[in-house]
């Protein structure tokens, strides 16, 4: 199996993870609450239950994505078989439809966890996602009583076709780090 | 029925008028405690009783006697919160007595969750704080004193004689109160204020900043307490067609159930729009809204003809009965 990663460098809309100078930042919710940038692999490659992800660095527009309906372009020229996501959900659990275009077009939704768990929430992500090992808050301090996660998730196609752009559904609580399309 | 499923014997939509709105909090009932402990009270027998908390003792003679009571806190005065010693926030929490005087056992469910002593004197303050509004912290669940108010729930122990007869008659009590619309001064009552709550949110949107932002704080907190109050009414409502086994009414229930999410995202939308750019979240969240409404009217049908079918069940026996 390969693996082609989706460039989402200029769809980066939103702040996630900020520095200890910068907390006030924070933009995944509205207490402002963010990951810490210093365990965020920004700028990075990383693997997640075997699947390559790109996480992107920080610019002036963001590290992520909120869903607001983006196309995204696909540069893969052969049949795809699936797709995986680095995400994670705003005020709970959140879903996404993302439609895939090429010589037809599929949709699948996506459904994934809130991305702030406990103690024991940390340890059932396991290594199937990112657990970060504290939550920064605007206030100017950390906490490890909640801790931050990125969820990764893997989604096969029943069978592999031809992508030239995938549109996200508008889900603002949706929040979208990496894409990853694999293919043989 | 469990006493706490008797809860979603409610079905209505309640539009504060704007004098009361700014009152909303995290732990508001929908028309306010009393208006729909009553309501409750009349078709169940479950009663929501506040206590005022104007004695602190009322809620220590209260926990001795073995009992639960719900009791509204400020996070800020809460060892185990994240919100400790930094932020003020409403939350309210289960509270029994302790193993010794000097603490109580809580039951915190709100993330993360709590289970276990806290010492009396934290409790005290928690009960009786001011909680102001911070715009950066804590931009939702603040803005109000607490003043040492407390919950708990009486039950009469009714037994109906026909369970059936009385279910029907829950179910057209619930079915007209959805439907009718009743104005006083408090606000305006049934599904018709749902609408008025969007036509209400759309201009808020068009407001300054300072205003939107307090306008949508309140409305957020709305949906927060018809949202609960509506999950209640579905827990009511499947128990109430599992017992008759009324099939059309339990998909019904079940497509309403999943029609939530709308009232759930529109909250949720409503809160990121504290701190963010509303622009991108308006019109779904107008939409999300209007989908609601149209949820709430496709199930009244079949609450009717429920409820219908279980009072004709009476009109047919009576005719024998009387007859002889």
């Amino acid at each position: 199996m390969k693996h082609s990663i989706l460039d989402l460098h200029p769809y980066r809309n939103a702040c996630a993870a900020t520095c200890d100078y910068e907390r006030t930042e924070g933009s995944m919710n509205a207490w402002g609450n963010s990951f810490p940038a210093e365990e965020m692999p920004s700028g990075r490659n990383v693997a997640v239950h075997g699947i390559p992800f790109f996480v992107m660095p920080k610019s002036i527009t963001g590290d992520h994505l909120e869903s607001l309906g983006q196309t995204l372009p696909s540069s893969v020229r052969c049949p795809v078989s699936g797709a995986a996501f680095l995400c994670c959900g705003e005020m709970g659990d959140q879903e996404l439809e993302i439609e895939f275009r090429g010589e037809k077009t599929i949709s699948i939704w996506v459904r994934t966890k809130g991305w702030l768990v406990d103690d024991k929430g940390a340890l059932r992500a396991g290594t199937a996602s990112l657990v970060f090992s504290h939550l920064h808050y605007p206030g100017d301090y950390e906490l490890s009583l909640l801790r931050p996660v990125i969820w990764m998730h893997s989604m096969p196609f029943k069978e592999p076709m031809y992508v030239e752009k995938l549109t996200l559904g508008f889900n603002p609580l949706f929040h979208v780090f990496a894409i990853t399309l694999f293919h043989s | 029925m469990h006493g706490r499923i008797l809860l979603g014997a409610r079905w209505s939509f309640f539009l504060p008028s704007p004098e009361s709105l700014a009152s909303l909090t995290e732990y508001s009932l929908p028309g306010g405690v009393l208006s729909f402990s009553e309501r409750i009270a009349s078709r169940t027998g479950v009663k929501i009783v506040q206590q005022d908390g104007a004695r602190s003792s009322s809620l220590f003679s209260f926990l001795a006697t073995g009992q639960t009571a719900i009791a509204v806190v400020d996070s800020f005065h809460l060892p185990y919160r994240p919100a400790f010693g930094r932020v003020h926030s409403h939350r309210t929490i289960l509270v029994r007595q302790g193993l010794d005087p000097t603490g109580v056992l809580v039951e915190d469910e709100w993330p993360p969750a709590y289970h276990g002593p806290v010492p009396v004197r934290c409790l005290e303050a928690a009960r009786y704080s001011e909680v102001p509004l911070d715009p950066v912290r804590e931009p939702v669940f603040a803005g109000g004193k607490i003043r040492g108010e407390w919950f708990h729930l009486e039950m009469d122990g009714r037994r109906p004689d026909n369970p059936g007869l009385w279910l029907g008659e829950v179910l057209i009590s619930m079915y007209e109160e959805a439907v009718s619309s009743a104005r006083n001064h408090d606000g305006l009552y049934g599904l018709c204020a749902m609408s008025e709550f969007l036509n209400g949110l759309t201009v808020a949107f068009t407001a300054s900043r300072a205003l939107q932002i307090e306008r949508l704080r309140v409305a957020s907190l709305l949906l927060r307490s018809e949202l609960s109050s509506r999950v209640f009414m579905c827990a009511f409502l499947k128990t109430a067609g599992k017992y008759i086994e009324d099939g059309p009414l339990l998909v019904e229930i079940d497509k309403y159930y999943a029609a939530l999410a709308y009232v759930q995202k529109a909250r949720d939308l409503l809160i990121k729009c504290l701190t963010q750019d509303p622009s991108k979240c308006r019109q779904h969240i107008l939409d999300c809204i209007a989908a609601a409404i149209d949820a709430e009217w496709k199930l009244a049908p079949a609450v009717k003809k429920c409820s219908e079918h279980l009072l004709s069940l009476r009109l047919k026996t009576a005719i024998p009965s009387s007859s002889a």
